[in-house]
């Protein structure tokens, strides 16, 4: 927390309900920020200290649900985060309430819904930041990791054979 | 990533169409080849047509994978049927068997050509076992870079999190009465970004306020002598609460908002309103209910009194109120205050002057006493009384001077100075 050298700026939206919607910037800071949490785990564990997040799954999940848990363990080093309920929890039987009733608990939500619509609905009527974990449209977090993964590879390999190809040397992270 | 070219088979799922979009932003070109009942949503195509023609990426759709293929230095595929589709497994089977993702389609592919599968993975149906766990395969990098990506994104959420529900700057609490400020000030600064100050007013004090500002047409000020409720529209909780002792709406004056907007002052600097003789029982024991000031509250599991000194949060001690109380009783007040008080109390002049400009209510934005960080204003209208602004002269002087914004609530302990009407 002393010496955190993270810029964490702000995205240019408050959800993160499809790629789409982020402008190239936004992705750019997401590998960014990305990038230097992965070289400092160890590091960077009081970035979300005190802060919770609920995540919501209407359709079953492994990567996600496990990868967004360790995520706030890792960055707030705390145990108690909110996670799925039991049985899978219905969205759109709350109805819109349900993100006016969350925000006031917790800092963010994570949620996997059927329809995209509900997403919407949910990211509309609260003020915390929303993030689809997969809807039927969309699953912009999938999509993300798959260029961020790609972007390292392309930069190692356009490293390692610059010599070769000039011209597809376009720094990978910037 | 500009110049580099993603080739997609298999369904044209929601994964496909976020490829589609996030590649149409980076400038990576991406071929999406599916048969033709299951090519990506045209909706989708579109919006990211717009976004490919400013970052110059190409989007191909195509049905025959061995032209896809060709030249890709990416190809990546998923599952053929999704969650929910279970039951189309079979026929999906059938139409998908040419879209298999083999070692003999990765040789079409561009030499060094990386194989990605978003997981779970079928072998044998969309990826042969030898891509799968090839050298060319980067499915498990990429699933560990979920974790390291996710980590971004709520990193940057929670920033966004601290500006969406504090889109302030600087945070004012205004108040009379016993206003808890050595929970509030640590727990905005805590939770939020913004500069946040208190200023009080005594009911007494701001009811001669009240009284001199209703001779004054347009101004904004509302004495709610003894009420514990605020009616302020479109809150979601009665700020009487957050105010303990309730009181009197005071429109925070001009200069005092520039008092607090100074940047050497700091965050968290707070005038210390009360001194131990103010009430503030409502508070307190709002403070004691879980969840009621959760927003506030950096330990919001704090309930008792000692709980509350281990998380190092301000309590006033009964005893020593009754002392400061018994010590203020046995001085003859000054002139001034004396007759505020009589004010507060009988109804003299000023009270009924209050009183009558109990229908017209403030405008929202004045009132700024509430529980929730996120309905404060920020910043506070300006008011045109002079005797605000000598009032608020003191306030500031007072803010500078009592600021240690590590220590509030050592603050609230220390022994109450004497000043003309400052507590009820």
């Amino acid at each position: 927390m002393n010496h955190d050298p993270l810029e964490l700026g702000n995205l240019s939206v408050k959800d993160l309900l499809c790629s789409s919607q982020l402008l190239p910037a936004d992705i750019q800071r997401i590998y960014q920020v990305a990038q230097q949490l992965k070289a400092g785990r160890a590091q960077h564990t009081a970035v979300l200290q005190h802060k919770r997040l609920a995540m919501i799954f209407e359709k079953d999940s492994l990567r996600t649900r496990f990868t967004f848990d360790i995520g706030m363990h890792d960055l707030g080093r705390q145990r108690r985060v909110h996670g799925p309920p039991r049985r899978p929890a219905r969205l759109a039987r709350v109805g819109q309430g349900h993100g006016q009733e969350l925000e006031r608990w917790v800092h963010g939500i994570v949620a996997r819904t059927f329809k995209h619509k509900v997403l919407e609905e949910l990211a509309q009527h609260s003020a915390i930041p929303v993030i689809n974990g997969l809807s039927d449209l969309v699953h912009p977090c999938q999509a993300l990791t798959d260029f961020f993964t790609l972007t390292e590879r392309w930069a190692r390999c356009a490293a390692s054979c610059c010599a070769s190809s000039a011209t597809a040397t376009t720094p990978a992270i910037r | 990533m500009r110049g580099k070219l993603l080739c997609f088979i298999g369904d044209g799922n929601n994964t496909c169409h976020s490829l589609i979009h996030t590649a149409a932003l980076l400038g990576t070109h991406i071929r999406v080849c599916s048969p033709k009942a299951y090519a990506p949503s045209p909706q989708v195509i579109d919006e990211a047509l717009k976004a490919a023609s400013a970052s110059g990426s190409e989007i191909e759709l195509l049905d025959d994978p061995d032209q896809a293929a060709d030249g890709a230095d990416a190809v990546y595929t998923d599952v053929w049927a999704s969650m929910g589709q279970e039951d189309e497994i079979e026929d999906r089977n059938g139409i998908f068997a040419h879209y298999q993702v083999d070692e003999e389609l990765m040789a079409r592919a561009s030499r060094g050509a990386l194989f990605m599968h978003c997981l779970p993975a079928h072998r044998g149906r969309e990826v042969t076992q030898e891509v799968m766990d090839g050298p060319q395969s980067i499915v498990y990098d990429n699933a560990e870079n979920r974790l390291h990506v996710q980590k971004a994104i709520l990193s940057l959420a929670a920033a966004l999190t601290a500006s969406a529900t504090m889109s302030k700057k600087k945070i004012v609490l205004a108040y009379s009465g016993g206003l808890d400020t050595s929970i509030i000030i640590p727990g905005s600064k805590s939770t939020t970004t913004a500069r946040s100050t208190a200023t009080a007013a005594t009911s007494a004090r701001a009811m001669t306020n009240c009284a001199a500002s209703s001779r004054r047409p347009g101004t904004a000020v509302q004495p709610r002598a003894r009420s514990r409720t605020c009616s302020a529209p479109g809150s979601p909780t009665t700020c009487g609460r957050a105010c303990g002792a309730g009181g009197v709406r005071r429109a925070l004056p001009a200069r005092h908002q520039h008092g607090a907007a100074d940047p050497g002052q700091g965050p968290g600097r707070v005038c210390q309103g009360h001194r131990g003789l103010c009430r503030r029982p409502r508070l307190h024991r709002q403070g004691q209910r879980p969840g009621a000031l959760s927003s506030w509250l950096p330990g919001a599991g704090a309930r008792t009194r000692s709980d509350r000194a281990v998380a190092g949060l301000g309590h006033q001690e009964p005893r020593r109120r009754a002392r400061l109380r018994a010590a203020h009783a046995s001085r003859s007040p000054p002139r001034a205050r004396r007759s505020t008080r009589a004010t507060a109390t009988s109804g003299t002049s000023a009270t009924r002057a209050a009183r009558s400009n109990r229908g017209q209510r403030a405008p929202d934005d004045v009132w700024m006493l509430t529980r929730d960080p996120r309905q404060a204003p920020d910043a506070p209208l300006e008011t045109d009384g002079r005797l605000h602004r000598r009032r608020a002269g003191v306030a500031e002087r007072r803010a500078v001077a009592g600021g240690n914004p590590a220590a509030p609530a050592q603050r609230a302990r220390r022994p109450a100075r004497r000043r003309p009407g400052r507590h009820l």
